[in-house]
């Protein structure tokens, strides 16, 4: 015997949370009725397992937040100042004049487009 | 009213529920256990039933029954299990999605209930048990399966969605809903019959596979439960009944992940019907195969760093399902 129910998805996305919670519900059931009665919590450990440090050292558990600036410098920022270094001061001065000019020339063509962007749609 | 409520009471608790999926993930667990250890020249579990196939259900109720709880100062033991019970409820359920069920609740586009249940709710559950019993191993295990979790899983549904498009927009007039998970489980076999879509499907399996892997935090992507680094990761404060929750959860995750897998990708019981000798023993062997090859990949590698472990899934599970994807989507363009 199979019984096939299609359904609209939003109602069987209620459908199914409602099933979930009613598996939660048996399984809570089953798990109150045959616990045993003889375990119980344990009361030898009432502070947080910490490997032996010092309490103390809860209190800094994420790390100061200089270290996400030092991460992004080590990790990317000192690889972008070797490429840029290597890009530019390669020793001749037109490697240098044409990297720069070509900067300049990039931000003359980027500001020629929002200056026509912008007067092509003033009035609209 | 729903119609017939009774079998889908005997579906939500029997089969493929409640009792069927908790069979099958303790099965799940002594299998990978067992092949690994032979593999690694080890006896793995032996005493308990034959060939120590009961062995999970010994350690589920030895730290049910016998186990204390160790409760510390910060915990809350009511909100992990209330989590550990939603988290089993929602993976038990999502079952429902697939021919497997008799009582089958499908919808257009159930394909995100699949992400709702299994993506969205079995994770969190996982990371609000921890959360409920707070340590610093616990944090460092959380922020570690955040990682893994927010790389893998996009590509886990974004590999799945790949045989549930094709098999909606190629086989859709056989379809009784569109981008279902059902549609996809009766002709997403038929997909690898097409030599175009061979590729696509081929690099998403592989895809769903490393994805699996990694949610089922096995080697190499074992990362958020690091032994002996972390002490026991995001599960340090668990004990007792809890302890065997998070086990079951995790056992039951892996398996129904690994029923999904058969069904989308390898037809379930294809070429057989359901209801057949010959389709139980295809659907089983099926299952095996999938689950021998995690047990291998899981007893061939040891653990990668964090940056590692997510290197690996862009590489082995993102970039063959972005191929697949962008396949996918040409071949739709081609034939509409």
């Amino acid at each position: 015997m199979v019984m096939e129910l299609i359904l609209e998805p939003q109602y069987l996305m209620v459908l199914y949370t409602a099933s979930m919670a009613f598996v939660a519900l048996v399984i809570l059931i089953l798990y109150t009725t045959l616990k045993s009665r003889y375990t119980g919590q344990g009361g030898e450990a009432s502070e947080v397992y910490i490997g032996g440090e010092s309490p103390k050292i809860l209190s800094d558990v994420t790390g100061p937040i200089d270290s996400l600036y030092w991460a992004f410098i080590r990790n990317v920022g000192r690889s972008l100042y070797r490429y840029f270094r290597d890009l530019m001061h390669t020793g001749r001065l037109s490697d240098w004049a044409g990297y720069m000019s070509g900067w300049y020339g990039f931000l003359v063509m980027l500001a020629l487009i929002m200056i026509v962007y912008l007067m092509a749609f003033r009035g609209v | 009213m729903l119609p017939q409520i009774h079998l889908l009471i005997f579906s939500l608790l029997i089969f493929p529920g409640l009792i069927f999926t908790l069979s099958l993930g303790l099965f799940t667990e002594w299998y990978i256990r067992k092949f690994v250890a032979r593999l690694q020249s080890r006896m793995g579990p032996s005493y308990v039933g034959p060939f120590g196939i009961l062995q999970p259900l010994a350690d589920l109720i030895k730290l049910l029954s016998v186990k204390e709880e160790i409760k510390q100062r910060l915990s809350s033991l009511r909100l992990a299990k209330a989590f550990a019970f939603l988290g089993i409820g929602a993976a038990v359920v999502s079952l429902l999605l697939l021919p497997i069920s008799p009582y089958r609740l499908i919808a257009p586009y159930d394909f995100l209930i699949y992400i709702y249940l299994c993506c969205i709710w079995i994770p969190f559950s996982l990371i609000m048990m921890s959360l409920s019993m707070p340590n610093p191993f616990t944090s460092i295990g959380i922020s570690r399966f955040l990682s893994i979790f927010v790389v893998s899983e996009p590509i886990h549904f974004t590999a799945m969605i790949i045989p549930v498009m094709l098999s909606t927009h190629l086989y859709g007039n056989y379809c009784e809903a569109p981008y279902s998970m059902i549609c996809a489980s009766r002709y997403g076999v038929w997909l690898w019959t097409n030599p175009a879509l061979v590729v696509p499907m081929a690099l998403a399996l592989i895809a769903v596979l490393v994805t699996l892997q990694a949610r089922a935090m096995f080697q190499p992507f074992n990362i958020p439960e690091a032994e002996q680094e972390i002490i026991a990761g995001f599960a340090t404060e668990f004990s007792g009944p809890i302890l065997a929750f998070n086990n079951l959860l995790h056992d039951i995750d892996i398996a129904i992940t690994l029923v999904f897998i058969v069904y989308v990708f390898l037809g379930g019981p294809y070429p057989f019907p359901h209801l057949s000798v010959q389709g139980v023993l295809i659907l089983i062997v099926k299952y095996l195969a999938l689950l021998t090859l995690i047990s291998i990949i899981k007893a061939s590698f040891g653990r990668f760093r964090i940056e590692q472990g997510i290197k690996s899934l862009l590489k082995y599970g993102g970039v063959p399902v972005g191929i697949a994807l962008i396949l996918t989507t040409v071949l739709l363009y081609i034939k509409p």
